[in-house]
């Protein structure tokens, strides 16, 4: 019942907020806070409530499953376990968030929470549905609300942005599906239930096949290169909000498919395709840094770096390692704090100064120490210093590589030192020198400063004490490697 | 008591980084160096009273996943307790100097904070090289190992309106970075090889290890020289070593007591305590060591040569750091480890007075930093002059020869150039004499020039020179102590004979059973043990003919000698060739990749691919306003559920 509200809520809630602004006095944005607040309490009762007795397995905390037409094969599955529970975390968090640094969107206010809350029910369904058709169906439900996030309130060339981040995304999407389509064809009684998809052995060719498939939509949206194209546009031209929910959670439910599915229900194809996972991931982290030493543009730069930071989880899933594969879990979330918090930092730069271009920026240490002291820690996280989430994840994904082939290993310790260029580049561009023509007077205010916080605090409490991450995230890993053992 | 040692500074950075508006600037000041100053007495009281038994001091559960897991916890033994007293004390002096040192400064304008935070990052500093000293397994020491690169970074750049600070903050992170790419390297061959990250069950492992054969890049090697290469590459980095030495010079760039701090006294040492650390893998690491050997004894030559002709005052001081690192490490390569903590234990005194005695000049000069426009100086600052000239005299090495009575320098200089003859190949041995001989030059150069002969340069400046106040007079007369005495007072811990180092060590470093260099050492020839006293009398009587006798003599020699003089003078051109070989063409693919990869070929690519669904697209796009917007994610909702239900039909059918 928990598990059911976390998607139920924000999906009517999403609704309903339309019509709450009408209201006005910014009760749609208390409304959504509401709505999301609860959803938090919903995650706690359903993460608390002892496991299931119908679990398929040890690892899942919770599992709803609702048969509404037997015969036809169709039930509402939904299962919990430690990552997918992280995950949702997650973007409940990034979507408080979302509202509390979006209080000065005037227009068509009731329509942009709806997207955000829209945006936060349809990933959770992604997170949570082991029914592949309801998978498929959040799946692409997702790209709406984003859409109309940048299309509306976007900065920009943004009808042709966002026009180019949809058809990529759908198309990509229709792999999935005729994948998911395929399967429930093939299956002995018609179903879409992923437990019992991973105990019916589909041929190992077909495996193949229906594996480039999903990858097909996952690297995509992870996004790997060349997959990458739809990435820097969006996140330049979206608003913040929708940078935020983009590398925050867009971005994870990619890296998610690929942590979920490959293991449980292709183990033949993930051998045979797996080497290819490595090499793209490979080429694209350091593809990504060295592409983001380049950038003159802030939020560009930023886009660029979570290409390289997901190729790093992208290593990590197609390594088939325990070290590899939690060190993704970790980063999956390590990055959703850190990218999160630096799009909602250089869009509060943009609305001070109407300007992201490095050259024109500066001296922000003097002007904003606030600013200047939250630059710096999501900097470092960016660069995977010791003490910061990303550092556990990109260290446990290497110690990983080491297993798989020291090369691969020797490059994503190149990617190390290129993030040290990037990241030291744009920290002097922004923070030191002479504060420029295009100065910030203003400090963080407190709406803004809060959301900073709270990522912060994520990103090093699991840095400092990565114990609390790993033990949530170590079941997860385990039952998604075991169908890869090879007998 | 270790606890408190570790984190008194952690706390000191805390309040005095995030409270300094509260309790205001010179109560955060007076916090931070009063707790720092507390880390330093403990850590005195446990060096003085160390029975020599190891012990390991649980602070918390860390991390635990898969094989990995670790505790973080204080490993203290005889090593960490030289290493927390080095620290502890260094810093604690440093803070109580930059209350004088930091008071005014021409790069802040009226009345603009900046000392708090310049306090709050020395003692973050120091926290992060306690964390590094104390470490009980690699991970928290690489946790330290970059933690202190951070501070580096944070107080090279502190003056931040200044573009020059700007770039040497980078490129000291840069060059380090690409140290601790080996470094990373061997940590992790050494978890695969052993399993453990714990310093106990990786000695535990070292014959095992000297049996193991890896393949990487290629070729077998011997899976203990492997690992001792890779850590050693991420000790050249931190300890500025040849081809990775570029960031230290420009590192002065920062404030002097950071110079004296971390670039001298602490930081730069961690790549020899790595080494010596290490040292029950590098005893099975023969190759390796020779490797550290001739790295070591390369950069100690390199950089005194560098050092002759270098104008700028901390330039010459950062320059003599280099060459006296690669001192340390010629003596951890052959084998005698206590040797390169004893020379590191004694230069952290003098170094850190001489660069603080030069801040002082610095500070009494109106940040003139350049020695042409020095002389005549020693009226004007006669305690900074007095505490110098001892700074000099210890790092020349002077002393009575054949007898263990000198100043500190002379003793662990003189140890280690014994060693070197003992254990190493006789050209590292000469290299050393002859670096040695350089390092009295440039050292008595840097004091004639700047304090004796007639008032250079700009006449005002000299008139306002002034002696600098208490507070920093203070912490130089208490490394003067320690730049006289240390060498004599350790001698026997440090260089005794074998007996007596490995009972005062008590295991914390570790020699094999047929490594006796350090007995050799003490029964060299004569003349091998005076050598370097007549070396550094060689350089100090050709700096006394040069810079007193005959001042005109060096600018007729570099006329004369055009090509050299230019070659040492621009560093042996390292910076110019790195630019060439990896700056440019890194910064060539990066935009080829942007413009031709990402732009043309990707974007442009899919763009073809897509030129008869986009434009269709785009034709409605370009009508699309808000409203219509919504109308269509509003078909594309319908769409995808009526596809649903069209799918849930045909197969329910079947």
């Amino acid at each position: 019942m928990a598990l059911t509200a976390l998607i139920v809520l924000p999906l009517f809630g999403g609704i309903a907020a339309l019509l709450v602004a009408r209201l006005g006095r910014n009760a749609e944005r208390w409304f959504s806070i509401a709505v999301l607040a609860v959803a938090l309490i919903a995650l706690i009762v359903a993460w608390t409530g002892g496991p299931p007795p119908d679990a398929p397995g040890a690892q899942w905390l919770a599992l709803v499953r609702y048969q509404y037409a037997p015969a036809l094969g169709l039930q509402f599955l939904l299962a919990m376990d430690g990552l997918s529970g992280a995950l949702v975390a997650v973007s409940i968090v990034l979507g408080i968030i979302s509202v509390v640094i979006s209080w000065n969107i005037r227009k068509q206010s009731g329509l942009f929470h709806a997207c955000i809350l829209w945006t936060v029910a349809a990933s959770n369904g992604v997170f949570l549905a082991m029914d592949l058709l309801f998978f498929a169906f959040f799946w692409e439900l997702m790209l709406v609300p984003s859409f109309l996030l940048i299309s509306i309130w976007g900065h920009g060339d943004r009808e042709a942005v966002a026009l180019k981040f949809l058809v990529f995304n759908a198309v990509a999407g229709l792999g999935l599906l005729a994948a998911v389509f395929y399967m429930a064809a093939t299956a002995p009684e018609i179903t879409f239930d992923a437990f019992v998809f991973a105990e019916m052995g589909i041929p190992p060719l077909a495996q193949v096949w229906l594996l480039l498939g999903f990858s097909m939509a996952f690297l995509t949206k992870l996004p790997a290169p060349p997959f990458h194209a739809w990435l820097p546009d969006a996140h330049t031209m979206a608003p913040t909000a929708g940078s935020i929910l983009l590398a925050g959670l867009l971005l994870k439910t990619g890296a998610y498919g690929l942590f979920r599915f490959p293991g449980m229900l292709f183990p033949d194809g993930f051998h045979v395709l797996a080497p290819y996972g490595l090499a793209l991931g490979a080429f694209g982290t350091i593809y990504g840094a060295v592409l983001a030493c380049g950038q003159t543009d802030a939020k560009r730069l930023v886009a660029y770096t979570s290409i390289a930071h997901m190729s790093i989880v992208l290593m990590g899933l197609s390594g088939g390692v325990h070290f590899a594969m939690m060190g993704a879990g970790v980063e999956m979330i390590a990055h959703a704090f850190s990218a999160s918090a630096l799009f909602l930092l250089i869009g509060a730069l943009y609305d001070r100064v109407g300007t992201r271009d490095l050259r024109q920026l500066g001296g922000l240490q003097q002007t904003a120490p606030r600013f200047a002291a939250a630059f710096a820690v999501f900097f470092s996280a960016a660069l995977a210093m010791p003490g910061t989430a990303n550092f556990l994840g990109e260290a446990l994904v290497i110690t990983g590589m080491f297993q798989v082939n020291w090369f691969l290993a020797a490059i994503a310790l190149v990617s190390l030192v290129v993030s040290v260029v990037y990241a030291t580049g744009l920290l002097k561009r922004i923070i030191f020198g002479v504060p420029s023509k295009a100065c910030v007077t203003q400090d963080l205010t407190w709406s803004e400063l809060a959301p900073v916080i709270v990522l912060a605090t994520g990103t090093l409490l699991f840095g400092m004490l990565p114990q609390l991450l790993l033990v949530v995230l170590e079941p997860a890993v385990d039952a998604a490697l075991a169908p890869l053992v090879r007998p | 008591m270790a606890q408190i040692i570790l984190f008194a500074p952690l706390i000191g950075a805390l309040l005095a980084g995030f409270g300094w508006k509260i309790m205001g600037e010179r109560p955060a000041q007076i916090v931070a160096t009063a707790l720092v100053g507390l880390a330093a007495l403990l850590s005195w009281v446990i060096f003085l009273t160390f029975d020599g038994e190891g012990r390991t001091i649980q602070i918390l559960r860390w991390i635990d996943v898969g094989t990995l897991s670790s505790d973080w916890a204080i490993r203290l033994d005889r090593l960490t307790a030289v290493m927390l007293v080095v620290v502890t004390t260094v810093s604690a002096l440093v803070h109580l100097y930059s209350f004088g040192y930091m008071a005014h400064d021409d790069n802040w304008r009226e009345g603009e904070p900046y000392r708090a935070r310049f306090f709050a990052y020395l003692s973050f500093f120091t926290f992060a090289m306690l964390m590094l000293v104390t470490a009980d397994n690699l991970l928290q020491l690489f946790f330290g190992w970059e933690g202190v690169g951070v501070a580096s970074y944070l107080l090279i750049g502190f003056y931040y309106r200044k573009p020059s600070a700007n770039a040497a903050a980078i490129k000291a992170f840069v060059v380090n970075r690409v140290g601790d790419f080996g470094l990373l390297l061997g940590l992790a061959t050494i978890f695969f090889l052993v399993d453990s990250i714990q310093f106990d069950v990786i000695f535990a492992e070292r014959e095992a290890l000297s049996q193991t054969t890896v393949r990487f890049l290629w070729t077998d090697w011997n899976a203990a020289n492997l690992i001792a290469f890779l850590l050693f590459v991420g000790a050249m980095g931190k300890s500025a070593q040849l081809f990775l030495h570029t960031w230290l010079p420009d590192a002065m760039e920062g404030p002097t007591p950071v110079s004296a701090l971390i670039h001298a006294a602490t930081m730069v040492t961690a790549g020899v305590f790595l080494v010596v650390r290490m040292s029950p893998i590098m005893e099975y690491a023969p190759e390796a060591m020779m490797f550290v050997t001739a790295i070591g004894a390369a950069t100690a030559f390199f950089a005194a040569t560098v050092g002759l002709v270098q104008n700028d005052i901390k330039r010459v001081i950062a320059y003599s750091t280099c060459s006296q690192l690669g001192f340390m490490f010629v003596a951890a390569g052959v084998g005698v480890y206590s040797v390169a903590m004893f020379h590191l234990f004694t230069h952290a005194f003098f170094k850190a007075m001489l660069f603080l005695g030069a801040g002082s000049i610095i500070h009494g000069m109106h940040h003139e930093q350049d020695m042409r426009n020095y002389g005549g100086l020693r009226h004007k600052f006669p305690w900074t002059f007095r505490a110098m000239l001892i700074g000099t005299l210890a790092i020349t090495g002077v002393g009575i020869p054949l007898t263990g009575i000198g100043f500190a320098g002379f003793i662990s200089k003189d140890a280690i150039i014994e060693s070197a003859y003992a254990g190493g190949p006789t050209v590292v041995f000469w290299t050393l004499v002859v670096g040695a001989a350089m390092t009295s030059f440039y050292s008595w150069r840097l004091m004639f020039m700047t304090f004796w002969g007639a008032p250079r340069g700009d006449a005002k400046t000299h008139a306002h020179a002034h002696e600098s106040p208490n507070v920093m007079l203070i912490p130089l007369g208490v490394l003067a102590v320690g730049s006289v005495f240390a060498g004599m007072i350790w001698y026997g811990p440090f260089f005794g004979s074998i007996a007596e180092v490995n009972a005062w060590f008590a295991g914390s470093i570790f020699m094999a059973p047929d490594n006796t260099v350090l007995d050799d050492a003490h029964y060299v020839p004569a003349w091998v043990k005076v050598s370097p006293f007549v070396a550094m009398l060689g350089g100090l009587g050709l700096a006394w003919v040069f810079y007193i006798q005959k001042p005109d003599l060096p600018g007729r020699l570099a006329q004369q000698q055009r090509w050299l003089y230019l070659f040492l003078l621009n560093k042996w051109y390292f910076d110019e060739l790195y630019e060439m070989i990896f700056v440019r063409p890194a910064k060539a693919l990066g935009r080829f990749l942007w413009k031709k990869g990402d732009g043309a070929v990707i974007d442009g690519g899919i763009n073809g691919l897509a030129l008869g669904i986009v434009p269709f697209f785009s034709r409605l796009s370009v009508r699309a306003q808000t409203g219509y917007i919504f109308h269509y994610a509003l078909a594309m909702v319908v769409g995808i559920l009526a596809l649903v239900f069209y799918v849930m039909l045909v197969t329910g059918t079947n």
